[in-house]
Order: C-alpha cells, then structure tokens, then sequence
C-alpha cells in the first residue's frame, strides 16, 4: 500500500506530531478512568447522534424481522401443511418465546412493558445489549430485565426510544438472591469463564448456608431494584468456603444472553415490593432449551396420539384426513 | 491526500457501522473501522492519524458499557504507529499490503485486549490467537481486496501512488 502523503516531517515538525499524537492517545486512555456516569453520558450523546441512523437502522430491522415473522405465522395457520413442515423452524422457537412472554405479562400486573432486545457487533460491546423501548415508554435506569425463564439483566441507560442494558454476565452486574424456601440470602454476582459459554454465576450467602445443589434461586427483593421472586439460577455445587464466614456456590441461569431476543422491561408503574414468585411457580423453573425439549415431547405425544385416532377411525370406517393434516374440525396452527 | 482516500474511509466507517451495528453482524463482517484508518494513516501525520482513530474508537466505546475508552486507546495507538510506517516503507509490494493489514489489525486487537483490563481480559490464546488471528487474515484478505478495487493500492506494474 503506498502513501498518500510524503514523509513525516524532520525536525520541529516531526516533534509536534509526536507530541500530539502523544497527547490524544493519554486523552484516549485517560476516558477509560472517567466515572461510570461519566462515561455512560458520553456514550449516550454519542448513540444519540454520530450512531443514531445506525441504531434506528437496527430498529427498523429488528420491527421489520418482526412483521415478517408474525406473516409467517398467519401464513403457516392457513396452510397446515406448510405449518407441518415449518413445525421446527427457527420461527416457532420465535413464536414460543413470544408466547411465552405474552402468558408471563398476562400474569404479571402492570408495571411491565414489551421489548426487543438489540446487540451491537462492535468490539468490546458484549453483555451490552439495546431495546427499542426508551423513557417516553415508562423504562427508567436500573429497570430488570426478565423473560419466561427468569432474570435476564437491567436498563443502564435510557433515551426516548431506545435504552440501553446488561445482561447478567457483565461483571458489574449483582442481585440480592435468595434460595427459594426463602432459608438463605445472598449475592449473585457474574463470574466470568474461560470461553464465553462458560460465564456462570457466583452467589456468595453467609458461611451456615447449606444450599444443595438443584436448589432455585430467586430475587430477594432486597435493595429496591429487582422485585422479589425472579428466578436467577439453579445452584450447581459449593465454589468454595472462605474461612468460617462465608460460601459460594456456582449457579447456572435460566437466561442465556445470546437467546435473549423478546424481554419484559419494567417501568415506572413497577412496584418494587410485588413478589412475583407464585407467577413464576405456576409455570415452572426451567432454561429455554428444557422448555423446548418438554414442548417437543409434548408434540411428539400429540402426533402419536393423532395418528392412533386415525388407525381407530380408519378401523371404523369413519373418514379421515390425509396424512400431514390436522383431523377434522381440528386447529393447524403450530402447537 | 486526495479526495478518493477520504471518501473510502468515509464509506468504509458507515459501512462498518451498518454492518456491525444497523445488522447487528458481529464476527462475520470485517472490522471495517480498522481498514479505514490503516488506509488515512498513510495519508496522515501521527498527530491526525491518532485522532482519527481517538474519534473512530469513542464511536465503537459508545456501544459499550464495558471498557468505554478501550476502542479509543488501541486505535489511536495503531493510527499513530501506522502513520510512521510511511517514513519506514514505501509499501508497493503485496507483502506489505499484506502484513501491513494483517498486523494493524491485530496490534489493534492486542491493544484493546491489554486497555480493557484485567477483569475483563479474556484468556489469550482464545482471545489473541484463535479469535484475533483469524480476524486479522479476514481484514487482510478484505481490505487488500477493497484497495485493489478502488485503486488505492498497488497495482501490477507498480504506479500506485495517488
């Protein structure tokens, strides 16, 4: 490649240069020890300006992938076979999750609010995600961020429009935790692994905890940002006993930051005190990929079963619906 | 430096935004924002060359809560010393091209994997080697080929300088 330019100037030239380049690389790193609201205003002013096209860009796409995904959806209901064969595409995966959140919001009282979760691909952007929720929706900073399966992280940032959030692998991230018969407290702080899908969970409770592995851990509702009985994790096993005051142990989530695509984002209406717990309970603890594994169990069963039916009918002589088809007065959405 | 140079760079810092962030790809598009400032920086003095790529990174810091100002600190530092490279190297033949993309690449990587610190350093050989390694073949292989098409670079018989 061959320069655009003659050399660097000799001299009292070449000294300016060096200081100035110098200079702005100090600047540079000197940001890096800003203060964290510091820091988050100057990169909110950024978002909101030199990246705004860029950011509605996502936007735009993210609503357009949307539409085109509930089109799909009518689309499968007219056309059952279509939906058979549709039956284990990425976009039921995008319709359980979605009714997953319209049944949690259902139970859940006001104070919640759709979202969809935005990633950057830019570098050093990880455990950093946007919604297309902002201010003018009710989202305030510190906000939780939760799915059907339970805590997914909380809002750092909010504009009128879009808000910016952590998920739980960030390493700024903590939540007052408890164990779910409500016996041990403690913190849950994100531990980072030596690949990306190692990242875990740490809960710290005090040394007389004796917390079994499989054990569900919730928020506790301490501290007055996260209501109580949002499911965290499951305990895996004992990290490590530090001297006669205090446990960790190991958690696994029930999010996983790189499925996170629909959320629930609490607003201002949110009341703090409200235990969710029971809401969570009737629908069982679970990570994504078991849901889907019951689901397709489910599914399974009901193909068993639709297929005895039409072995019976087909014994009895009544008519039946081709193979592929749902039975007669039958639904041919997607289970 | 002329009017083509700086409207590939300039092409190439919204195309990096687009792809990075309007489509949300992350490793499968090429680190755009890097091509474009080893391209001004042979253009540029130092002075410049740091700042452009100080305004490049704060731009990619904004879409991070986790190391706001990494981004910033290792593109400064690769403008800086890739501006130097023009008193080093006349930069005609492929193999400069070629190690010239490859190592700004991963001297920016490396750079930005030492600013984060050390509570967020990822393993190295996962981090420096596997992810970076094939990041910095992929801007080499790209940018080479981007310069080829614009003109920017080398050319067969050796006249490339604009």
């Amino acid at each position: 490649m061959p320069p655009y330019a003659p050399p660097e100037p000799e001299g009292e030239g070449g000294r300016r240069d060096l200081i100035v380049a110098v200079a702005v690389i100090l600047v540079a790193f000197a940001t890096t020890f800003l203060g964290d609201s510091t820091q988050e205003a100057i990169a909110s002013r950024v978002r909101g300006t030199a990246l705004l096209p860029f950011v509605s860009l996502q936007q735009g796409l993210g609503t357009a992938r949307m539409r085109a995904v509930r089109n799909e959806e009518l689309q499968s209901r007219l056309d059952s076979v279509v939906a058979r064969l549709m039956a284990r595409t990425t976009l039921e995966e995008e319709n359980r999750r979605l009714r997953g959140l319209l049944g949690l919001q259902a139970r859940l009282e006001s104070g919640w609010t759709a979202a969809q979760v935005l990633r950057p691909g830019t570098q050093g952007s990880r455990s950093t995600f946007l919604l297309d929720v902002g201010g003018d929706d009710g989202i305030r900073a510190r906000a939780p961020v939760i799915t059907r399966e339970g805590l997914a992280g909380r809002v750092t940032d909010v504009q009128d429009g879009v808000a910016t959030g952590m998920d739980w692998t960030h390493p700024d991230f903590g939540a007052s935790a408890m164990t779910e018969d409500g016996l041990y407290y403690g913190l849950v702080e994100a531990q980072q692994g030596a690949f990306r899908e190692d990242d875990r969970l740490l809960m710290t409770t005090a040394f007389t905890a004796d917390v079994q592995p499989g054990t569900v851990i919730l928020t506790s509702g301490l501290g007055g940002v996260l209501p109580r009985g949002i499911p965290i994790g499951r305990v895996i096993e004992l990290y490590e006993a530090q001297g006669r005051w205090q446990k960790s142990y190991w958690i696994e989530p029930y999010v996983r930051p790189g499925s996170l695509t629909q959320v629930l984002v609490g607003t201002v209406e949110l009341r703090v005190e409200t235990d969710l717990g029971p809401i969570f309970r009737e629908d069982g603890y679970a990570t994504a990929a078991e849901r889907e594994y019951e689901d397709e169990r489910l599914r399974d069963s009901l193909g068993s079963a639709r297929d005895s039916i039409r072995v019976l009918r087909e014994l009895l002589g009544f008519p039946v619906s081709p193979p592929g088809l749902p039975a007669p007065g039958g639904g041919g959405g997607t289970p | 430096m002329s009017i083509l140079v700086w409207l590939v760079i300039a092409l190439l810092a919204v195309l990096h935004f687009t792809l990075h962030v309007g489509f949300s790809i992350a490793l499968g598009a090429p680190d755009f924002l890097t091509i474009a400032l080893l391209i001004a920086a042979r253009g540029l003095r130092m002075g410049g060359a740091a700042a452009l790529g100080a305004v490049f990174g704060f731009l990619e810091d904004s879409l991070s809560v986790l190391s706001f100002g990494a981004n910033a600190v290792a593109l400064a530092v690769v403008g800086a010393i890739a501006s130097r490279t023009r008193d080093l190297f006349v930069g005609d033949s492929l193999l400069f091209g070629v190690s010239y993309l490859l190592l700004g690449k991963w001297l920016r990587d490396l750079v930005h994997w030492f600013a984060v610190g050390a509570e967020l350093r990822e393993p190295f050989f996962e981090s420096m080697v596997l992810r970076s390694g094939v990041a910095s073949i992929y801007v080499a292989v790209i940018g080479l080929a981007l310069l080829w098409l614009t003109g920017l670079t080398w050319d067969p018989s050796g006249k490339a300088s604009r």
